[in-house]
């Protein structure tokens, strides 16, 4: 064994403690990096000399820089995030309902439906009076304007919706081009373990926030590729590829998602998770649902208002008006108002069931509220509203429960993969006081050789 | 299990997060004092707070309609009240006056005094509280009695002043009834005399026949002798949709009202007629004696100095004061019926405002005493947060 050959054996147990130091470094400059995995400098002896049949290990290296993470939760993260995606934004989307039809506190519909009722029955103690016909006329044209900016406050969070499904779409293909790159990246360098980490940390990342928006599937091929799917198996990344998402909106307002493989027919029914499913549920079924109530709402008071104010007489004694007019059946909420005839003149209120001036058709129209009018005759019209008021707390609680839950499921799994692949500072900071010892050694042992060398060369002078 | 830098901060913040939110869930109920801000904070009494509402909406509406019917009721007692001192006075002097020491002289001087009755009687019968004669039943434009008899009459035809039709319509005819009433014509289907079909009601418009009547003939027979004719000029003149003619027929007497109740709704389900019939009160139709005819005559037998005539009132006087009476007492009776209901929805409403109470309420004890707790957490949470950075191999490291 020769002086020189531990000279290179300090010499390689120098690099490769900075090597390890390196990684050290890099962890802990990436101590609070979102998606970094921790690395390990893997090190292992190289060389062998036998002196008098004794193998001796001489030399040092680092095989590999090793990536330390837990590919299930890993890809558990990537599953819950779709979950978590959704419930977040509905729980949102739902709020801002609850906050329209809100009902509990007072000055809502209900309140102002009780108003229009005591004002017709106030009418009917004093027939002729014209402060109890206007006190009747701005307490219905109260109402109706509550009907209306229900309507026009659901329209405005279906116009949101749009606004952010366009938003949400553009970030999906946003990330589905940095996935195929990185794809293309990772490919290239498969033989560079340490960029190929850091390129790795990334599209793990990218495809975490992706699954937040989408729900998807995906599968990594033997080329390292990322190949990523939506439910019903359109392609959205496939390799170094992108399969880009498109929306238009139809006639409705409403957002349609059209994927690469399905040009015409929209898949809107495949995004059920991530932030863009609880848009679409939101949009589809949430949103048209309480117009729907709404609607219901404002064409049976209409429609049973109406029929008794046509049989009864108004001051003038005429006969066979509507109160309410719905220009638009379809949009009843948006569009009933009190029938411009009545507004211009109160003595048309037809508060008489006889020409001689009583009050009891008003008297009839104040007990519609005990109706039995909604929902196939057996609900009232107030225990319809409070039927919804219900519903729509009931979802936005169950959304809440729904949201907790799953933001504890992140965290847990946040905090799991935190602990394979966090990096901790007392873990990095003894790591380099051991990689700095080894180096310090590491420097002796080459002036140890040194000045052994000297000595050597003394002897020949 | 490693533990890391950033699962300490994590846990820190979500914990404070998490102590944040329910501090401030507990401020907002102490400051609102209610426990359901929102419908999802509980959404069963979120819907019962919907409902209790209406009902205690419901209920002071109902408190309304009862104050107005008291005022109307106790105006009404008051007015029988007077009419019945009126009809004693007059007794008295009937009493007086068909005696044999009365003379002529006597009783044409009486006379003068029962005028001044009738014209006191008719005051108090054509009464108004507000707006509305108290006697007049549902008709509310002229006044109900008359100090002199009226023969039976069909007024003249009403068109009412919106209608689409310009032609001419004429009442006709003699009538038999013995109750006032209002007849009404209503256009089902408009269109010249031969197209036109129409609905008819003889109780001024709350029950119809039922059935589209052609008009082709030009007149209408409304049973009970009154007849409407109509004359569309040649067919020049059409009929609009919901156009309406009328025309009272008064039975003769003094009554021009009709006897329609006019009633309030004092609780759910439950309305009250508040009046009391003029005719019922005033006139013979209830099976008594026509309090105004009964003054007359008297009046007329003091004139012509008739002392049989005169002592022939005196039952009728007693029986007038009996009606009266009777009528006074239904007030009453009213009345009670009103104090019932109110006191019951007085109890109801107690209920109510307990149960919404129950519903919507917070308990401040307990939320108070939740608060002390959580703040203590938030606290310990705070400080907690501020160690974290205590905690590493970095502070030994020198």
């Amino acid at each position: 064994m020769s002086l020189s050959s531990l000279l290179f054996a300090s010499r390689d147990a120098l690099t490769t403690q900075q090597m390890a130091i390196n990684v050290t470094g890099a962890n802990i400059a990436n101590v609070d990096t979102p998606g970094y995995t921790r690395q390990r400098a893997e090190i292992k002896s190289t060389g062998m000399i036998d002196v008098a049949a004794n193998s001796v290990q001489l030399g040092i290296a680092v095989s590999r820089i090793e990536r330390l993470y837990d590919r299930y939760i890993e890809a558990q993260t990537v599953d819950q995030r779709q979950n978590s995606g959704y419930s977040d934004e509905m729980l949102r989307g739902l709020q801002n309902i609850e906050v329209l039809l809100d009902n509990t506190s007072g000055g809502g519909l209900s309140d102002k439906l009780n108003k229009f009722w005591a004002a017709w029955e106030n009418l009917s103690n004093n027939p002729a009076g014209q402060v109890e016909r206007s006190d009747l006329l701005a307490s219905a044209q109260n109402m109706t304007t509550t009907i209306n900016s229900y309507q026009s406050g659901l329209h405005t969070i279906n116009t949101d919706m749009n606004r952010n499904i366009t938003d949400v779409i553009s970030r999906i293909n946003d990330k589905a081009v940095e996935i195929s790159q990185l794809n293309a990246k990772i490919i290239d360098a498969a033989g560079d373990t340490g960029n190929n980490n850091a390129l790795r940390d990334k599209r793990l990342e990218a495809l975490k926030e992706l699954a937040g928006l989408v729900n998807l599937n995906w599968i990594e091929d033997a080329s390292g590729a990322l190949s990523i799917y939506l439910s019903n198996g359109d392609p959205l990344v496939q390799g170094a590829t992108t399969r880009a998402l498109r929306i238009e909106l139809d006639a409705s307002i409403h957002s349609n998602i059209y994927s690469a493989s399905s040009a015409t027919e929209p898949i809107n029914g495949a995004v059920t998770k991530g932030t863009l499913g609880a848009y679409i549920a939101l949009q589809n079924d949430m949103i048209p649902q309480y117009l729907d109530y709404i609607n219901h709402c404002a064409i049976a008071l209409a429609q049973g208002v109406n029929e008794l104010h046509r049989n009864g007489f108004d001051l003038n004694q005429n006969t066979g008006m509507d109160f309410f007019t719905i220009a638009d059946m379809n949009n009843a909420a948006g569009s009933i108002a009190v029938s411009s005839a009545i507004a211009s003149n109160t003595n048309r209120i037809a508060c008489s069931s006889t020409i001689s001036g009583d009050g009891d058709n008003a008297t009839k129209i104040a007990s519609i509220q005990y109706e039995l009018l909604m929902n196939s005759q057996t609900s009232t019209l107030n225990g319809y509203l409070a039927t919804v008021v219900g519903q729509i707390g009931r979802q936005v609680a169950n959304a809440r429960t729904d949201s907790d839950r799953q933001t504890a499921v992140m965290n847990q799994l946040n905090n799991q993969r935190e602990s394979v692949s966090g990096v901790s500072i007392d873990e990095e900071m003894i790591n380099l006081i051991k990689y700095q010892m080894a180096y310090t050694a590491a420097g002796k042992l080459c002036v140890t050789v040194n000045e052994m060398l000297d000595t050597l060369m003394e002897l020949l002078q | 299990m490693r533990v890391t830098q950033n699962m300490q901060f994590y846990s820190a913040i979500n914990n404070l997060y998490g102590s944040q939110v329910q501090y401030n869930d507990l401020m907002e109920k102490l400051a609102s004092m209610k426990r359901v801000n929102r419908a999802s904070d509980d959404p069963i009494a979120a819907t019962k707070i919907v409902d209790i509402r209406q009902s205690m909406a419901a209920i002071e509406q109902y408190g309304r309609n009862m104050d107005n019917c008291n005022a109307w009721i106790s105006t009404t007692e008051t007015k029988l009240s007077s009419a019945h001192d009126l009809l004693v006075t007059a007794q008295e002097i009937a009493v007086g006056q068909a005696t044999a020491t009365a003379t002529a002289e006597t009783r044409r001087i009486a006379s003068h005094t029962i005028q001044s009755i009738i014209d006191e009687m008719s005051g108090l019968a054509n009464a108004k509280l507000g707006d509305r004669y108290l006697f007049s039943g549902s008709r509310n434009d002229v006044a109900p009695f008359s100090k002199t008899v009226m023969a039976s009459t069909i007024e003249p035809a009403q068109a009412v002043a919106e209608n689409t039709f310009q032609g001419t319509v004429l009442s006709s005819g003699v009538f038999a009834g013995t109750l006032n009433r209002t007849c009404v014509l209503k256009i089902t289907n408009g269109g010249a005399l031969a197209a036109a079909t129409y609905q008819y009601s003889t109780d001024g418009g709350k029950t119809w026949n039922g059935s589209d009547l052609s008009l082709a003939a030009g007149s209408v027979n409304f049973g009970e002798g009154v007849e409407l004719t109509f004359n569309d000029l040649g067919g020049t003149k059409a009929f609009g949709i919901n156009d309406v003619f009328y025309v009272n027929a008064i039975a003769g007497g003094y009554y021009s009202g009709n006897s329609e109740d006019v009633s309030v709704t004092i609780d759910r389900g439950t309305s009250i007629a508040y009046n009391i019939s003029g005719a019922e009160a005033f006139t013979a139709s209830g099976g008594g004696v026509d309090i105004f005819k009964t003054l007359n005559d008297l009046k007329e037998a003091l004139v012509v100095n008739d002392s049989p005539g005169v002592s022939g009132q005196m039952e009728n006087l007693t029986k007038a004061r009996t009606q009266i009476t009777l009528n006074q007492s239904l007030c009453g009776t009213k009345a009670n019926h009103i104090d019932m209901v109110k006191n019951n929805s007085a109890e109801f409403n107690i209920k109510l405002t307990s149960l919404l109470s129950d519903a919507q309420d917070a308990d401040l004890a307990e939320l108070a005493t939740r608060l002390a707790m959580k703040e203590t957490a938030l606290q310990a949470s705070y400080a907690m947060a501020a160690k974290i950075s205590n905690t590493t191999i970095l502070n030994f490291l020198k």
